[in-house]
């Protein structure tokens, strides 16, 4: 049995092996740029923690929000001059009247260095002057379309976190401070400082089973539904050409399918497009790969019936299809893992399972309402369904964080109770944030365009199912699992028999004992010796003690090991102990182990034969 | 498709395992892994081992997940009767 655990230990370990590897491949440059800047900035780290009397915490704080800004100026600013080189570049070479012809070669390869180089790789190459002309000026082109992207996206991004970061901690409490000084709110009441209300107690772990129930028979619709009808993919997972045309006069889709049903494409996918930038009477006609005379024959079509006014289209090959779906795979998976080795690193590995379940519930029926409603699934729902997962998470965590803190506080509880009482806490917030999250996604639904009508409508589900799954699901599922540890197995017999054989929803005093204590709190030496508390003595006593201890710090370890020995043979009488010479002192007589500069130094005597033979 | 559909009807069943007394072998997580593992499984034995691709799915193929999801569960259930699990009910 040993055996076969230790194998799947293994197997498993070798698993998660594979999973960061592929989950970090992607970010091995950011990682190795996060070591280089830890070997750069860990002497100023030092340093400030020299300055900052040893708060090493503040110092990494420090430093962790001042290096976004030493390092993102330069770069913008760095982007902002390759950019405008760039540009230069391209434009010299495209406007100037410089050819790269046979005589420039020619010249070159008089050179002495470089003219040999020139003449093989005019030879090995057959290179021409016209091809490196072209070749340079792409080259030019990729540079900047790299540089400017990169800018920009780096830029927006840092400018993005940098702002909310600004707004979300300093800018608040700045709004709120002010409020709370300002004649206009007197009641503290305006500022939540309010009297908590009575909590309702609603037994959530006793009505899981029905709300587990109605996921189910969510599930199951959904994959009937799924098997059924299937998923309709866009054009973006399948090859195929789309047509964006504008009409001159009045039609709808069944009128365009009639009117390019002659050529053939009577099963064309056809969508009237809304919005702002499309006139009133464009529609997007989706259809298999086609080739140059059909796209005409289509054209024509339209054009004979309703009057063309404009006419776009886009071919989509089968690999941009499989690149995307198989992407989508990657990155869902990809998070998971992550996710779930980050929540049981910050809680407990038994907390990752029931996220990892809410997150699929999510997702699943996500999926199974696209089939049901036979939606298109575009790259847009893709990016739907990522954020779903973080949405999810994000409020797991909030319902898992409230309980963690609660386990401790209830050390007589069974874990549904405290289940039932972190949710009772955590609801309202909880029904706060996902409407308050639902709005400008309802919004986005109404008045979004075509493709964020997609978005909106994938998040709007995935943000009502995770609200739902990580009080429904996730947590009646930890709390089954939890259940059956042997301390709870304990404490639920012990609950039980006190309360006739029933354990209340929400957890009751017996027998005097409080439901609450106070967590035990973590007991910080106390590092500050330079100003005591009592300036005639010195140091104070538990300084003192400290220091006793210190003195006594460098015993040797007592021996831990349980091997079994041979029968030594019978001790010597242990001589007196020696009396403790640090219990009598005072503290001017104690000297730190620090100070070394006291003691004679010993050295050894040095070898004079080192290295020379005898 | 077809894996989607498979996965998505043990999940499905998994949730009625709640009206069940607890005697899983691994708790409510066995017959989920149960659930999903026996799905999958019983899915791809009556397609030969091979997954069914988007335009091969019917409603059927949904279906035949549901014996492999039932002896899933039922397997996490009876190894847990089998090593003394004692029931939970919350």
């Amino acid at each position: 049995m040993e055996f076969y655990q230790k194998a799947f230990f293994v197997v498993l370990a070798a698993l998660v092996g594979y999973g960061l590897l592929l989950v970090l491949q992607p970010f091995a440059g950011s990682l190795t740029w996060a070591i280089f800047l830890a070997f750069i900035l860990y002497p100023v780290h030092r340093w400030m923690t020299r300055r900052f009397r040893g708060r090493a915490g503040l110092s990494a704080g420090i430093l962790t929000a001042l290096t976004p800004f030493a390092l993102l100026i330069p770069l913008i600013f760095l982007g902002i001059v390759f950019a405008n080189q760039a540009r230069a570049l391209v434009a010299y070479i495209k406007e100037s009247n410089i050819h790269f012809d046979e005589t420039l070669f020619a010249n070159l390869e008089q050179y002495r260095v470089i003219g040999p180089l020139v003449r093989l790789a005019r030879e090995q190459l057959s290179i021409s002057g016209a091809d490196m002309q072209e070749w340079l000026t792409n080259s030019a082109q990729t540079v900047l379309h790299h540089v400017a992207s990169f800018s920009g996206g780096f830029f927006l991004s840092a400018l993005g976190t940098l702002v909310s970061f600004f707004t979300a901690v300093l800018l608040t409490q700045a709004v709120l401070s002010t409020m709370s000084r300002s004649k206009l709110i007197h009641s503290p009441a305006a500022l939540g400082a309010r009297k908590q209300r009575e909590r309702k107690h609603f037994d959530y772990m006793g009505a899981s089973r029905w709300f587990f129930s109605m996921s189910g028979v969510i599930l199951l619709i959904g994959a009937l539904a799924i098997g059924g009808k299937g998923l309709n993919f866009g054009i973006d997972f399948k090859s195929g050409t789309r047509i964006k045309t504008e009409l001159n006069r009045a039609a709808n889709e069944n009128a365009v399918r009639d009117a390019i049903s002659p050529s053939g494409f009577a099963d064309a996918e056809i969508q009237r497009l809304s919005g702002s930038g499309v006139g009133n009477n464009a529609f997007q006609i989706s259809t298999k790969t086609l080739t140059e005379p059909q796209r005409t024959s289509i054209q024509n079509d339209l054009q004979k019936d309703f009057g063309v006014k404009s006419f776009d289209y886009d071919t989509i090959g089968p690999t941009f299809g499989q690149t995307v779906a198989k992407s989508a795979i990657i990155a869902i998976i990809a998070s998971l893992l992550v996710i779930s080795i980050y929540i049981a690193l910050r809680f407990e590995w038994k907390y990752s399972v029931p996220v990892f379940i809410a997150v699929m519930h999510d997702i699943l029926i996500t999926s199974g309402v696209y089939s049901l409603l036979g939606r298109e699934v575009t790259t847009s729902t893709v990016a739907a369904l990522l954020t779903i997962l973080g949405y999810s998470l994000y409020d797991t965590i909030i319902v898992f964080d409230r309980i963690r803190e609660n386990v401790p506080r209830m050390p007589r509880a069974a874990f549904s109770q405290i289940v039932n009482r972190s949710m009772s806490e955590v609801i309202t917030r909880s029904l706060a944030t996902s409407f308050c999250t639902a709005l400008p996604i309802l919004a986005l639904l109404l008045f979004g365009g075509d493709t964020l009508k997609d978005f909106a409508f994938a998040l709007l589900v995935g943000v009502i199912s995770g609200t739902y799954s990580s009080i429904f699901i996730a947590s009646p599922v930890l709390t089954h699992w939890k259940e059956r540890e042997p301390v709870y197995v304990r404490r639920r017999r012990r609950i039980a028999q006190d309360n006739g054989g029933v354990v209340p929803a929400y957890a009751v005093a017996t027998a005097g004992a409080p439901v609450d204590v106070a967590p035990p709190e973590k007991v910080r030496r106390r590092g500050r010796l330079t100003e005591p508390e009592d300036p005639q003595r010195g140091v104070s006593q538990t300084e003192f003690d400290d220091m006793v201890r210190d003195l006594h710090a460098d015993e040797a370890p007592r021996r831990t090991a349980t091997k079994e020995r041979e029968p030594e043979p019978a001790p010597e009488p242990e001589p007196e102990p020696e009396p403790d010479r640090t219990a009598d002192l005072s503290p001017e007589d104690l000297v730190l182990k620090d100070d070394k500069a006291k003691r004679p130094p010993k050295r050894r005597p040095r070898n004079r034969r080192h290295g020379r033979s005898r | 498709m077809a894996m989607l559909a498979w996965v998505m009807m043990g999940l499905a069943l998994w949730h009625f395992t709640i009206f069940l007394p607890d005697r899983f072998w691994g708790g409510i997580v066995g017959a989920f892994v149960g659930a999903l593992v026996g799905s999958i499984l019983c899915g791809l034995l009556v397609n030969g081992f091979t997954i069914p691709g988007e335009s091969d799915t019917h409603l059927l193929q949904a279906l035949e997940a549901i014996p492999g999801a039932v002896i899933g569960i039922a397997v996490a259930w009876f190894e847990g009767v089998r090593r003394g699990n004692e029931a939970l009910e919350l």
